[in-house]
């Protein structure tokens, strides 16, 4: 059994650290964390979907890094055939084609996403402040 | 009020940190649903960020001749090729003053012309390669593009 959560000092830096099963975690390398509160990346803070344009109220203070991303539910673009069973993640995206954009917009400092499409999306914001 | 917190021993014996979602048990609930909990040192398939960041011009400007120095590289030093994630990025004030925009993929304007935003990227075992320009298309001459680009480094190996 070895040590998988560590709270305190981990070589010199405090924080929460925990290991992937079979690594100690108050030595390996970082590479085999699951959690370190302590590293300088990024979290994932939230996601979600939305199946048109829609304002999330985020109550950020900062702007964060957010991605978005079109999902192959094209229903909504009706000159395009796409086999209901198809739906996720696409590429290209929808976007793509003729004069439908998919876009999202950070409001308000941080305050409010704008997700904004023809098509369902999902949006992912990370604890990097832009 | 439930508990939303376990540390140390789980009811199964087992030892760990998890946190459960508002509403259920950190303690009794299962804590192999992701929608009741949203960490769980059980789990084994946590991908870790590695890196987040924007690269690419400041302000965001257009070009119209060559050459275009289009690509940007990202140290990584992970030692594998790592999944990544990219997309065109333009600070509040240059689309819109309602806010910063992130274009998902593609951008079109008219039927004929394309702007291709360009968020492409190549994933290298030490580094990544973003492009942060594309072309309008149906211009003449056509210009490149340039824009910012936010990525994304997942410490997880793309294995072919």
């Amino acid at each position: 059994m070895v040590r998988r959560v560590v709270i305190g000092n981990r070589g010199g830096v405090n924080g929460i650290f925990v290991s992937k099963p079979g690594f100690d975690a108050l030595t390996t390398g970082e590479s085999n964390l699951n959690l370190s509160i302590s590293q300088k990346v990024s979290n994932v803070l939230r996601q979600g979907v939305v199946g048109s344009s829609a304002t999330i109220a985020l109550g950020y203070s900062s702007k964060p890094q957010v991605l978005v991303t079109s999902l192959a539910n094209l229903s909504p673009l009706p000159d395009i055939a796409w086999p209901s069973y198809l739906n996720g993640p696409a590429r290209p995206s929808p976007a793509h084609h003729m004069l439908y954009d998919a876009y999202a917009i950070i409001q308000s400092g941080g305050a409010y996403l704008s997700v904004i499409g023809p098509v369902p999306m999902y949006y992912t914001v990370y604890s990097r402040v832009i | 009020m439930s508990r939303r917190v376990v540390l140390g021993k789980y009811l199964n014996g087992t030892m760990g940190l998890k946190v459960s979602r508002p509403g259920f048990d950190a303690l009794t609930d299962d804590d192999s649903d992701p929608n009741k909990f949203s960490f769980n040192s059980q789990w084994t398939n946590i991908v870790p960020v590695h890196q987040v960041g924007i690269v690419g011009p400041n302000p965001v400007t257009f070009e119209n001749s060559a050459p275009y120095s289009d690509w940007v590289n990202v140290a990584h030093n992970l030692g594998y090729i790592p999944f990544i994630d990219a997309r065109a990025f333009y600070p509040q004030g240059y689309q819109t003053s309602a806010g910063d925009v992130i274009w998902d993929d593609y951008r079109v304007t008219t039927t004929t012309n394309a702007i291709e935003t360009g968020n492409k990227g190549r994933s290298f075992s030490t580094f990544i390669s973003l492009k942060q320009g594309g072309w309008i298309s149906g211009g003449n001459p056509w210009y490149a593009h340039y824009h910012r680009v936010m990525y994304v480094i997942y410490r997880y190996p793309v294995t072919i």
